[in-house]
């Protein structure tokens, strides 16, 4: 049934990633949720503490596989685990939490394969004119191309467009790669 | 973020905690240590470690890690209210253990020498979390 494709949902904490699996899985999706104790960083109930898994299915014979990252630093020996034989990544990002820049050099650099080989989707969410500005100058500053989307994580039909997205840029890369080859 | 910053962790608390965790492991010389993190992988208190060299942090988030696969596995499989896991290994076992409180749900990480037997170990950080439980309780 399923070929092993596999798709991270990257970001911090509260950034909305195991509501967008839930948002476009067809299996009921796993979460692994903890009471919140960092109530000063997100105010949300509770949070991620090894991983979300859903899958999507594509057709009869075709599924990929979606996992959430747990977003807190302290979790960052599940990352590279997490990371193993993934595709690409969509990074979630809140704007209205945090420092922009260092929360988009923490990722990139921690799933620096996936961005060398442009297959991340950056995925902004509760944004302004402002923190749009500081994400498209930090691509710049960084010398990347990665896709910037405004999405909302609860919504199915944005979360299966950056999905869609993810996959054709890294099809596109996979192909220039075989060209130059 | 430094484990510090965290509101949960009081000083006053963190220094009764590893106080009452030092207890433990000084009384049981199969209990080679201990670990007590939030259920969102935070330190909270841990024992004197023979080497000092053990990664605090890490195996806090590790152990809350453990305990989130841990009850999903047990949903997974029909089992409800998952209380803990075992890791065995040549050189000895780890339990992991839920204790839940009203304020605070925490992790209990033991880990046991290979001189100790499944059962006795069970039952020591059994009645360890069930003191740990009242402390916190008694705490808050």
């Amino acid at each position: 049934m399923n070929n092993g494709k596999k798709i991270l949902f990257i970001g911090s904490m509260g950034a909305g990633k195991t509501t967008a699996i839930s948002s476009i899985s067809d299996d009921p999706p796993v979460t692994t949720e903890a009471m919140n104790s960092a109530r000063h960083i997100s105010d949300k109930q509770t949070t991620t503490v090894a991983m979300d898994f859903g899958r999507i299915y594509l057709d009869q014979f075709d599924a990929i596989d979606l996992y959430g990252i747990p977003g807190q630093d302290h979790f960052d020996f599940l990352w590279p685990i997490l990371e193993k034989g993934a595709l690409g990544a969509i990074f979630l990002l809140d704007c209205s939490q945090g420092d922009i820049p260092e929360t988009l050099d923490r990722f990139c650099n921690a799933f620096a394969r996936l961005r060398d080989n442009n297959a991340i989707v950056i995925a902004l969410n509760r944004t302004d004119q402002h923190s749009v500005q500081r994400c498209q100058q930090w691509l710049f500053d960084n010398n990347l191309t990665l896709p910037l989307i405004l999405s909302d994580p609860r919504e199915r039909t944005d979360v299966l467009m950056l999905l869609e997205l993810l996959i054709a840029n890294v099809e596109a890369e996979l192909f220039s790669a075989g060209e130059t080859q | 973020m430094n484990p510090t910053d965290n509101p949960v962790f009081s000083p006053t608390l963190k220094v009764k905690c590893d106080a009452l965790l030092n207890g433990y492991t000084d009384d049981d010389h199969h209990l080679e240590f201990l670990s007590l993190s939030t259920s969102d992988g935070y330190i909270l208190a841990h024992s004197r470690s023979e080497s000092g060299l053990l990664n605090c942090r890490r195996i806090s988030a590790m152990s809350s890690s453990l305990s989130g696969i841990s009850i999903e596995l047990a949903k997974e499989t029909r089992n409800t209210n998952m209380e803990g896991s075992i890791i065995e290994c040549e050189t000895g076992f780890l339990i992991c253990r839920l204790v839940r409180t009203d304020g605070i749900d925490a992790v209990l990480l033991g880990v046991f020498s290979k001189e100790s037997n499944h059962g006795m170990a069970l039952w020591t950080l059994k009645n360890i979390a069930k003191s740990i439980s009242e402390f916190l309780t008694v705490y808050k």
